[in-house]
């Protein structure tokens, strides 16, 4: 029941909806995921659960060990919306084991691709003070599991494409107004240059729409850690100094219209589709950090936005549900987040 | 940067061909990258997926990395070198070449004078920064950096307990969440009875 890391206040986090640092990590003391059989991943996963029996001390919160073969398909696929695992854990879940933080900031999979996959995510722009707790986190794991590293490749990961650091730092960024922009797609090739992918469509079935993107880096070898967050950070800002720009710069008209108009739809729609709901939250969204609107709890925005998917969705209202209800519960439940909001200025203006 | 091939689109996936000696990069975007392999389909959420698409991008940039390989090495033939196998194992650089996944530790060893091109035909790069210390923090650091996290901790944004342990109750009872209602109401039970002992 502790709060969950999307609620909790970040910087920026208007624009910023998650900042995330995952690691990949191999011990040199067992074969790799893919040479190991059952009985020596099951060893495998003693031995782990023996030597890092203090790394919720670390973590700085407890930790669940979390059965995928047990949860059933509706929660699975929920902790796939929320990113905790990846595409590998949740079709070879028999093979994986996977333990959560209580404010689910914090995941830790062993034997999926490599025998320790870690993450850690917080809302806000937030990479310099993840790479730091994770630093801490690796170096507690690494003083127990003997890793398997090497002198000129680094960390030593089940494939060459993430050999090095075995990191990828992301974040989840909002830009409504400037991936309308006509600019958009010139910065999006100067970005790539840095070596950053920037990609829309940031969850599990979430399509390109809505102006939601995802920020990552490409290479994970011949950099430190520090210059990937710094390059990361470096191109996170820029992006949103040129989103708050172009909303300053916009006809106010315009805006209110393109807010309250969507605003309007989310609340009297009977259905929602995805790529309909993520498109008018959108600009709901883009109408809550530009202050249209007050709230009357403390509202998490990724919360919000991770909820119209199917597993979440089931989550929340605890039952698993067929098309037709799925498109209604979407709009109950956008509406019942909608109802502590208040438009902050007058409509009749 | 644009795609070579189409020169429309960003390009995501570079593919590194070293024909006699001279290596030549190709920036592709996913598309053109994608009509090489119809059956396959990019993995767009996570890039830290093996899936079949990164296998086919591996095997890709590996034909022609082998390809010229062979052409240069007169002393040994490439059946030889895809037949040297992992002890520790039993991986050999053919199924290598094939899948582009380490079966242990031992295989970074053996497959070692193979995977230079490799390396920068995936990476750009061919070493690590941090040589010989391979670890993101030494001993010393340590402290330093448990003093941060304290930092970090003590700063974090503290809001009105009460009012807001309310409004999720409240929020709860709304979604018909009587469990997690029930929660919050105990909890803002405790604070206050707190509260009262300190005045
Ligand atoms: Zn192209
Ligand atoms: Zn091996």
């Amino acid at each position: 029941m502790d709060d969950r890391w999307f609620e909790i206040p970040g910087k920026n986090d208007d624009l910023f909806l998650a900042s995330r640092i995952r690691l990949l990590r191999n011990t040199k003391e067992f074969l790799f995921p893919q040479k190991m059989d059952r009985e020596m991943r099951l060893s495998f996963e003693k031995e782990v659960e023996d030597r890092l029996n203090g790394l919720s001390s670390v973590v700085g919160a407890p930790l669940d060990k979390v059965d995928l073969n047990e949860v059933g398909k509706i929660e699975k696929d929920a902790i796939r919306e929320r990113n905790i695992i990846n595409e590998a854990a949740y079709k070879e879940n028999e093979k994986t084991a996977l333990y959560v933080s209580r404010d689910e900031a914090f995941s830790l999979t062993l034997n999926t691709t490599d025998h320790f996959r870690m993450t850690l995510s917080s809302r806000g722009e937030n990479l310099k003070e993840l790479l730091s707790k994770i630093k801490m986190i690796d170096a507690y794991v690494q003083d127990r599991m003997n890793y398997a590293v090497n002198d000129s490749l680094g960390f030593e990961t089940s494939t060459l494409s993430n050999v090095g650091t075995g990191m990828r730092a992301y974040y989840i960024m909002h830009l409504p107004m400037l991936s309308q922009d006509p600019r958009f797609q010139e910065m999006i090739n100067e970005i790539t240059k840095y070596g950053v992918v920037i990609k829309e469509g940031w969850t599990y079935g979430a399509r390109k729409i809505g102006g939601i993107f995802v920020l990552y880096n490409q290479r994970t070898l011949g950099l430190s850690e520090e210059e990937i967050v710094d390059i990361l950070s470096n191109v996170g800002n820029r992006l949103m100094e040129e989103e708050r720009a172009l909303r300053k710069a916009s006809n106010e008209l315009l805006l209110r219209d393109r807010v309250l108009r969507s605003y309007g739809i989310l609340q009297y729609a009977a259905k929602l589709e995805i790529p309909e709901a993520c498109k008018l939250l959108s600009d709901f969204l883009l109408g809550v950090s530009e202050h249209y609107f007050v709230a009357d709890i403390p509202v998490s925005v990724y919360e919000l936005m991770i909820g119209i998917f199917p597993g979440n969705l089931c989550m929340y209202y605890k039952k698993s549900l067929d098309d037709d209800e799925m498109t209604q519960k979407r709009a109950q439940y956008v509406q019942a987040f909608l109802k502590h909001f208040h438009p902050s200025i007058s409509m009749e203006e | 940067m644009l795609c070579d091939k189409c020169h429309e689109r960003e390009a995501h996936i570079q593919v590194t061909s070293v024909i006699n000696g001279v290596s030549e990069t190709k920036h592709l975007c996913e598309q053109c990258a994608a009509a090489a392999f119809p059956n396959i389909r990019p993995n767009h959420v996570n890039p830290d997926t093996v899936n079949e698409w990164s296998k086919a991008i591996f095997k890709l940039i590996s034909d022609s990395i082998t390809k010229s390989d062979s052409g240069n090495a007169q002393k040994e033939n490439p059946e030889q070198i895809k037949g040297i196998t992992c002890p520790n194992c039993k991986k050999t650089y053919g199924e290598f070449l094939e899948d582009g996944i380490f079966g242990c530790s031992g295989c970074y060893e053996v497959f070692n004078p193979f995977l230079q091109n490799l390396v920068k035909g995936l990476q750009g790069a061919e070493n690590h920064v941090a040589k010989r210390n391979v670890r993101m923090v030494s001993k010393e650091d340590r402290e330093a950096l448990k003093a941060a996290e304290k930092l970090c901790a003590d700063s974090k944004p503290k809001r009105n307990r009460l009012e807001e342990l309310t409004a999720k109750m409240n929020l709860a009872a709304e979604r018909e969440d009587y469990e997690k209602a029930a929660y919050y109401r105990d909890e803002i039970r405790k604070l206050k009875e707190e509260g009262g002992n300190h005045g």
